[in-house]
């Protein structure tokens, strides 16, 4: 399914259909959008804020992008001094409101880099929506 | 005038707060505060000995290298300490310790803490190192299948501690402590003596 998601991200992305914000109506306000700078075929994770300024609320459901093998959305819970990482399935991001992605928090999980990723570089990676729809999220690499 | 006597006093108060807490550590003190085992610990390029710290205070953390957010997060913190530490550096030893034992060798342990700093050390035990270090730092490693069904997600303790240069597992810091407090009580301990 992860694979498929990929490939349609690769034949749009070259079928120049492929833009920045959203396929939504209403697009989303992205900030601060970010990721860990890492070595090649390492794990690292991406952070951001999504704003919703619509009048309605929408779903993230998964992520897909070509720079790493694998992107999962992940929530770390913390149970006392325990901390282990819980799958997001659907995350709603309510009308007028925001969602963070941040350490310690929510993030997307990068699985295998495909390629070193340097502080300073822009990486992109797509969130996939309920209602079919994508954001586009352009990061910066940051130590 | 009341209200300058007033505000002269708040100052006075404060300023004596300050002095009384010059001492005082920032980190929560550990009970109890034993001392590390003598375990040799396999890292790359050779083995690493918390009880033998060459008169270093160490500070240690646990994690593994697949960690995406936690782990990345602890040791990029301590990039700042250390950054900060100058020419206190060498004096402090940073030690990430690997709980997945089943995936990480003592390279990729080391690899990974290389990859935040150059001096980080990253150390890989076996799940019977680890079972008799944990204890010692009232620290955890739970491992469940994961949710997408491939492989194996590790939970762990991110506490960050601090052990003094006799080995003892002094202080310790929660998930997300910013580098000043640590890199305070690190100062205050190598004033007082502590580490080469």
């Amino acid at each position: 399914m992860r694979g498929m998601l990929a490939l349609l991200l690769a034949v749009l992305a070259f079928a120049g259909c492929s833009s920045r914000g959203s396929s939504n109506p209403s697009i989303p306000r992205i900030e601060n959008a970010w990721v860990r700078a890492a070595d090649s075929s390492a794990t690292t994770a991406g952070y951001f804020t999504l704003h919703n300024t619509s009048k309605g609320p929408y779903s993230i459901v998964a992520a897909a992008g070509l720079l790493c093998d694998d992107i999962r959305l992940h929530e770390s819970v913390h149970d006392g001094a325990l901390t282990s990482m819980r799958e997001i399935t659907s995350l709603v991001v309510p009308a007028g409101g925001k969602v963070e992605f941040k350490p310690g928090g929510n993030h997307a999980m990068l699985i295998g880099l495909r390629q070193k990723l340097e502080p300073g570089r822009i990486v992109r990676f797509t969130l996939l929506l309920e209602n079919g729809g994508t954001i586009e999220i352009e990061a910066e690499v940051r130590e | 005038m009341k209200q300058h006597a007033l505000a002269l006093l708040v100052l006075f108060a404060t300023t004596l707060g300050a002095c009384a807490n010059r001492t005082a550590y920032e980190g929560a003190p550990m009970d109890p505060a034993l001392t590390v085992p003598g375990t040799l610990l396999p890292s790359d390029p050779g083995d690493v000995s918390l009880a033998n710290t060459g008169g270093k205070l160490t500070l240690l953390t646990f994690g593994f290298t697949e960690c995406p957010d936690i782990c990345p997060t602890t040791l990029s913190d301590w990039r700042r300490v250390r950054r900060q530490l100058g020419a206190d550096t060498s004096r402090v030893r940073f030690v990430f310790v690997s709980v997945d034992h089943r995936k990480d060798t003592p390279a990729m342990a080391a690899a990974f803490a290389r990859n935040f700093d150059p001096t980080f050390i990253g150390v890989a035990p076996d799940s019977t190192k680890l079972k008799t270090l944990l204890p010692f730092f009232q620290a955890e490693a739970v491992y469940s299948p994961a949710a997408s069904g491939h492989g194996t997600e590790v939970g762990h303790t991110t506490h960050s501690f601090l052990i003094d240069a006799t080995g003892r597992i002094s202080l310790v810091y929660t998930f997300a402590t910013e580098p000043a407090p640590i890199l305070n009580d690190i100062r205050k301990m190598l004033a007082k003596g502590e580490g080469k």
